[in-house]
């Protein structure tokens, strides 16, 4: 639910990536903190990685200021992956304006793509939160490996479901900074409906994401 | 000119706050003596005192020259929060001292306040660079304690959570344990009749029902031939039913031995066609086998003769006359369909499910996860008619598992039903043995 603060005139969205263990969150975090290296307002804050899994999450904080002396601040969360995390999970996902779901695009993981994405509305429902409320993208990463998901099955994925999908290979950093602004843009748009914050503040969508592509360095 | 209402909205609040989202306080991060000792060997040089503040205000710790403004502030002045809002320089004077301030993060919040204060009296320029570093080296400590915090608080809100988990299904493991104490006592009672002093005398039953039929003891009359027959079958029945326990509890304790080999898929329906075609034409069913272009598979063909008798077995036992049952083939992959989301594509087809599907009685779907367990029966009025322990399809599930597979049901009550397992798929290089 997103965050109102009215005496420091700030606004806090919470945004969360989810999918199953290995498919590259924490990934798409570094990747985001690298291009926004400038403007992030605190440190990349990663807890208790072991073997390259996440235990707990991944938290990067950025700000952003718009029109009006209005502060918008984006939290950044990761889950971990590991199907026996699931109590993490939950507690990460409390509170989430927005999920960008990411998927190992390698055939062999669609199990356990399906699986998770079905553990997400499940952890959603859990914390009250209908997946048509928020703002929720996929995104289908490690494209540069073989024995991935051919571009016109991803076309089908796309006609299949609702969410905006997008391509990535997060190591490389492609496709980090339109999966992010994607999941803004359609989370914002989720919070402006039910919330109606362009009518109380006068901040529009376009304002806000043409601030966070400047604040990812892409002018 | 009448006002348009405007449309009620909910007010956005946050309900639930875990330590995902939480603020923590200072002193929740560090202690305060703890701190004043790290700001203790700063005052030096230029810097009369440095004092860090709660984001709220108040002060938390201090270390300055003695008598220095520091000591006397309890709580920040409107002058440092005017200075942090102004950025980039964040200096500012009250009375006749000069200061310098700055924020400190931990996580995404501002967690505290550094004030430096300037040594009054020509103590020379501060450095800017100098706060910065300050500054800089307190904010990665209370990043690095952030850290500390946050993990520990989420293991005790995941421990939380995990523990109401735990508690739920507990009590479904309690309703579960009671079930299955009644069906161990069952299996326990089973194996315990079952072993060579029921075997031997059995023996004995049929060898010598068969010498009678075969009239080496003297001619028999029709009633007599007919008797004995029944002894006969009922005497191999009872032989069966006891096969069936010893290798059940051979499967369980995992001593089975599977001789794998690449198998061709319809030699093997045909092997087990073959074996039931005389049961089925005694019931008036169809039987036929449709398998499509299907890789060899790895497997114990002997085992899995077995599976496909007892399935096929069972199909005929619970369709009535004039019905039909079918084994069918295709390219699948080894695990039964996650049937929850399918977003993301089917699984790759690399193994090979059989499934052998009939026109019968069918069940309720409530029953399909349960009919593999051991001595399970769907429910008393057409298992007493058709007979049998609940052994087969028990025995089925291990002889699969033992190959990787999966076996798993589909049926509607009254319309059928349907048993797939799957196999893994021998490498195409592979000789089909048959």
């Amino acid at each position: 639910m997103v965050f109102i603060d009215m005496a420091r005139k700030e606004i806090t969205l919470k945004l969360v990536y989810y999918g199953p263990a290995l498919s590259g969150k924490t990934t798409n975090l570094q990747q985001l903190h690298r291009f926004m290296r400038n403007h992030a307002d605190g440190e990349l804050v990663t807890l208790d990685t072991r073997d390259d899994r996440t235990l707990f999450f991944d938290l990067l904080p950025l700000r952003l200021s718009v029109g009006g002396g209005l502060s918008i601040r984006v939290k950044l969360f990761t889950v971990p992956g590991q199907v026996i995390h699931d109590a993490t999970r939950k507690i990460v996902l409390q509170g989430a304006d927005g999920v960008a779901f990411v998927a190992d695009s390698r055939i062999s993981q669609t199990r356990a793509n399906n699986e998770s994405f079905a553990d997400l509305r499940a952890n959603l429902n859990h914390n009250g939160i209908a997946m048509s409320e928020i703002g929720v993208v996929i995104q289908l990463n490690k494209r540069d490996l073989p024995g991935i998901r051919s571009d016109e099955e991803i076309a089908k994925i796309r006609a299949k479901g609702s969410e905006p999908v997008y391509t990535a290979v997060a190591l490389k950093g492609q496709g980090v900074a339109q999966t992010f602004l994607g999941l803004a843009s359609a989370s914002w748009q989720k919070l402006d409906r039910r919330y109606g914050i362009e009518e109380r503040f006068g901040i529009g969508h376009a304002e806000v994401v043409h601030e966070l592509r400047r604040a990812l360095g892409g002018g | 000119m009448p006002t348009r209402p405007t449309p009620t909205r909910p007010t956005p609040t946050r309900t639930t706050v875990g330590p995902a989202d939480r603020k923590p306080a200072i002193d929740e991060l560090i202690g305060k003596a703890d701190m004043e000792r790290c700001l203790a060997p700063f005052v030096a040089g230029g810097i009369e005192g440095l004092a860090l503040f709660g984001d709220d205000g108040p002060a938390f710790a201090v270390a300055s020259r003695p008598g220095g403004a520091l000591t006397r502030w309890e709580t920040l002045p409107p002058e440092a929060i005017q200075a942090l809002r102004r950025g980039p320089d964040r200096s500012f004077g009250v009375d006749a001292d000069h200061f310098e301030v700055r924020p400190l993060f931990a996580g995404a919040d501002r967690v505290a306040v550094l004030v430096l204060a300037r040594r009054a009296g020509g103590g020379g320029a501060l450095e800017t660079r100098l706060v910065d570093a300050v500054a800089g080296m307190l904010g990665q400590l209370l990043q690095a304690s952030f850290a500390a915090w946050v993990t520990s608080e989420m293991h005790l809100l995941a421990s939380a959570e995990a523990h109401r988990e735990l508690t739920r299904r507990n009590a479904e493991l309690q309703r579960a344990v009671e079930h299955l104490e009644q069906l161990d006592k069952l299996k326990s009672n089973f194996l315990a009749t079952v072993s060579h002093e029921l075997r031997t005398p059995l023996t004995s039953v049929i060898g010598f029902s068969e010498m009678l039929l075969e009239q080496l003891a003297g001619p028999l009359g029709d009633e007599q031939r007919e008797y004995v027959q029944t002894i006969l079958d009922r005497g191999e029945e009872l032989l069966s039913l006891i096969t069936h326990l010893l290798e059940m509890s051979r499967l369980e304790e995992g001593s089975v031995r599977l001789d794998l080999q690449a198998c061709s898929v319809p030699a093997v329906l045909t092997r087990a066609l073959d074996a039931v075609r005389l049961s089925a034409e005694k019931g008036q069913l169809r039987l036929w086998a449709a398998p499509r272009a299907v890789p060899a598979v790895v497997a114990d063909p002997e085992k899995i003769q077995r599976v496909l008798v007892n399935l096929l077995g069972n199909a005929i036992k619970f369709t009535p006359a004039g019905g039909q049952v079918v084994v069918e083939a295709c390219r699948a992959p080894i695990r039964r369909p996650f049937q929850e989301e399918t977003l993301f594509g089917e699984e790759a087809p690399d193994a090979v499910r059989i499934t052998v599907r009939d026109s019968g009685i069918g069940m309720a779907p409530d029953k399909l996860g349960r009919i593999f367990e051991a001595f399970y029966q769907v429910d008393a009025g057409p298992t007493r008619a058709h007979g049998g322990a609940g052994l087969g399809l028990s025995i089925v599930r291990n002889l699969v598992a033992a190959h990787g597979g999966e076996v798993w049901a589909e049926s509607e009550e009254g319309r059928g039903a349907a048993v797939h397992f799957t196999l893994p798929a021998a490498s195409d290089a592979a000789e089909p043995h048959d």
